[in-house]
């Protein structure tokens, strides 16, 4: 079989970059065929692994854009991908963290099947993450109350970035099956018009060691001697850091906290609140760490927090963190749910609150046995559900399907299939 | 597409640069350190969004814009201002070595003048700017997609208008409103 993957990062990035390449490892191991197209960014460069192209871009800035731009750029793309598409002629096409509907174009035109990651609200949602203008999480469908909410104002900007998403919505009821990660991700897909049949529930995965190494791990990294949290993740305000430094001034144990980030975001919008926080001596940042050396820190942590406050659609970070026996503090939102037991594999609280959140911080940082018990107990709820086997035969299974039956969906498409390649 | 790449900076008397804060921190920091190796008595300005708070940019003269984008419309509050500085660099730094999405900043780089415009690309590349390289089309088919662009808008809103947002989805214990943290 082979698989044509179309990425808009195809370098170590986030959770959905860490995922992608698990996958393709996983696929190649098992006799899958990929083929990657990516953008020609410095940092993208060709792995020597597999088959790549990289064209000049996958997402466009739409909202920046005039309509011309638009076009006449995305028509050139929408050529080479034909192209390439033509030249593979893959059994499958599956679109990782890709959100340009001109490209969804080119590959519905080609009539292959396609099975497409929902790693977030992007495709529904005109402000990406599903949150109101006030930052609080949206209860509503895609449809009027993006206007009456004001997540869309009437300015040019806003009205061709929504324009982006009414067309790649409508494409992705086409021959497509959709990956969705958690069940509330599920839930929400089915809320904006997905049909259950179009979609496949495939949680995330991670792979995982034998106990025995983790534990020896564990022990080697987490005697630091002091209290060791840990946040792993984007600094933006959907994934919660101002939430979590505004409940530390209220743990009542002393710890440092390690945050493992990348981007411009901390320095701009967290590192002042640190300051304000006076927090400065309790908070460390290390910026684009290697996944070996994050590996490290999961085990050195005593507790893993994910204060994210946005639907999660699952969120790497909790399952990696019970590959390496770490419990974790998450809030109660998306994905989170499906794989944080609260109180067995660690705690959940209800997002912004402040109280609740130090409260169990306290809770794990006073009771060594409990951290040990729901490491144990998050490591083996992984080994249950969350390893690369079990994803690869969910994968596996799901292209098979896609490639079988996907010609017959193509009538959903009649003018544009019979122009396939 | 940026044609003209050069092989190094080009050797010429610069005493002031202007920096057009278009790409992450990384990009900026790389172009920084090339341009203080080349011309090391220079002085330095930059133009764009976010710059406070940012050691990058400490002992800079700062024309920071508000909006979201660095757009013509945010160029014109410092317009005098720069002219009067008559800097002999501009300097715009790019996400990528595609010209896609750059083409207001390159508006912006076409207004400022200076005897010296570069582009420093994502995979550590230099080019010299060309506004050709940035925009596409003739005048008219850009002029008539213009027009289409402002009567299609209308109609966007009408459809989302006309569509339905229920039902509402909110478990339990998400639906706390946001406090207002500063963002």
């Amino acid at each position: 079989m082979k698989v044509l993957h179309v990425c808009s990062f195809y370098r170590p990035l986030g959770g959905a970059e860490k995922l992608l390449f698990n996958v393709l490892d996983l696929l190649e191991q098992n006799g899958v065929e990929n083929v990657i197209v990516a953008p020609e960014l410095g940092s993208n460069g060709p792995t020597g692994l597999r088959k790549e192209y990289f064209v000049e871009f996958l997402e466009f800035p739409f909202s920046r854009s005039a309509l011309y731009a638009t076009l006449f750029r995305n028509w050139g793309l929408m050529k080479v991908l034909r192209d390439i598409l033509k030249l593979e002629r893959p059994d499958v096409i599956h679109l990782h963290n890709q959100q340009n509907p001109f490209v969804y174009l080119a590959c519905l035109l080609s009539g292959v099947p396609m099975v497409r990651n929902v790693h977030d609200p992007r495709l529904y949602c005109p402000t990406n993450w599903r949150l109101l203008p006030d930052k609080s999480l949206c209860p509503h469908a895609f449809g009027r109350a993006c206007l009456s909410n004001g997540c869309v104002k009437p300015t040019l900007p806003d009205t061709r970035q929504l324009l982006m998403t009414i067309f790649n919505r409508r494409l992705s009821f086409m021959n497509t099956t959709l990956i969705i990660e958690s069940q509330e991700s599920y839930a929400m897909a089915l809320q904006n018009g997905y049909r259950a049949e179009q979609l496949c529930l495939i949680p995330n995965c991670t792979p995982l060691l034998p106990l025995q190494k983790e534990m020896e791990a564990k022990a080697r990294h987490g005697n630091t001697g002091q209290n060791t949290l840990l946040f792993v993740g984007r600094a933006s305000y959907e994934k919660g850091l101002h939430f979590l430094l505004n409940a530390l001034p209220k743990v009542r144990n002393d710890f440092k906290l390690f945050i493992l980030t990348a981007g411009d975001y901390y320095q701009q919008q967290i590192a002042p609140l640190v300051q304000k926080l006076g927090l400065a001596s309790r908070v460390e940042v290390r910026f684009d760490t290697n996944y070996q050396e994050t590996a490290t820190f999961y085990s050195a942590a005593d507790v893993v927090i994910v204060p994210s406050i946005w639907f999660e659609t699952f969120c790497l970070i909790g399952i990696e963190a019970y590959s390496h026996l770490t419990p974790v503090v998450a809030t109660r939102t998306g994905g989170i749910k499906d794989w944080c037991v609260d109180g067995e594999t660690g705690f959940l609280v209800d997002i912004f609150d402040e109280d609740a959140l130090a409260r169990r911080i306290d809770d794990l940082l006073d009771d060594p046995s409990m951290r040990k018990e729901f490491g144990m107990n998050g490591y083996r709820r992984v080994q249950e559900l969350y390893t690369d086997k079990i994803y690869f035969q969910r994968l596996h299974a799901l292209y098979e399907k896609a490639a079988h039956n996907g010609k017959s969906h193509s009538y959903r498409l009649p003018g544009l299939a019979r122009r396939a390649v | 597409m940026l044609k003209v790449k050069l092989a190094r900076l080009p050797e010429a008397s610069v005493q002031r640069i202007l920096i057009l804060r278009t790409a992450r921190m990384p990009q900026i920091q790389w172009t920084l350190e090339q341009l203080h190796a080349q011309y090391p008595s220079a002085g330095y300005a930059v133009l764009g969004t976010q710059l406070q708070n940012n050691v990058l940019f400490d002992g800079m003269r700062k024309f920071e814009v508000q909006s979201t984008w660095l757009k013509p419309a945010g160029l014109r509050k410092f317009e005098r201002d720069i002219r009067n500085q008559h800097f002999d660099l501009v300097v715009m730094v790019l996400n990528g070595d595609g010209a896609t999405g750059y083409e207001d900043v390159s508006r912006i780089m076409k207004k400022i003048p200076a005897q010296l415009k570069l582009v420093s690309g994502y995979s550590r590349r230099w080019y010299l700017w060309n506004h050709s390289a940035f925009s596409s089309g003739s005048f008219p088919r850009r002029w008539f997609c213009t027009v289409l662009e402002y009567l299609l808008f209308p109609f966007v809103h009408a459809y989302m208008f006309a569509k339905s947002s229920k039902p509402a989805y909110m478990p339990s214990g998400q639906e706390r409103r946001a406090p207002g943290y500063e963002r």
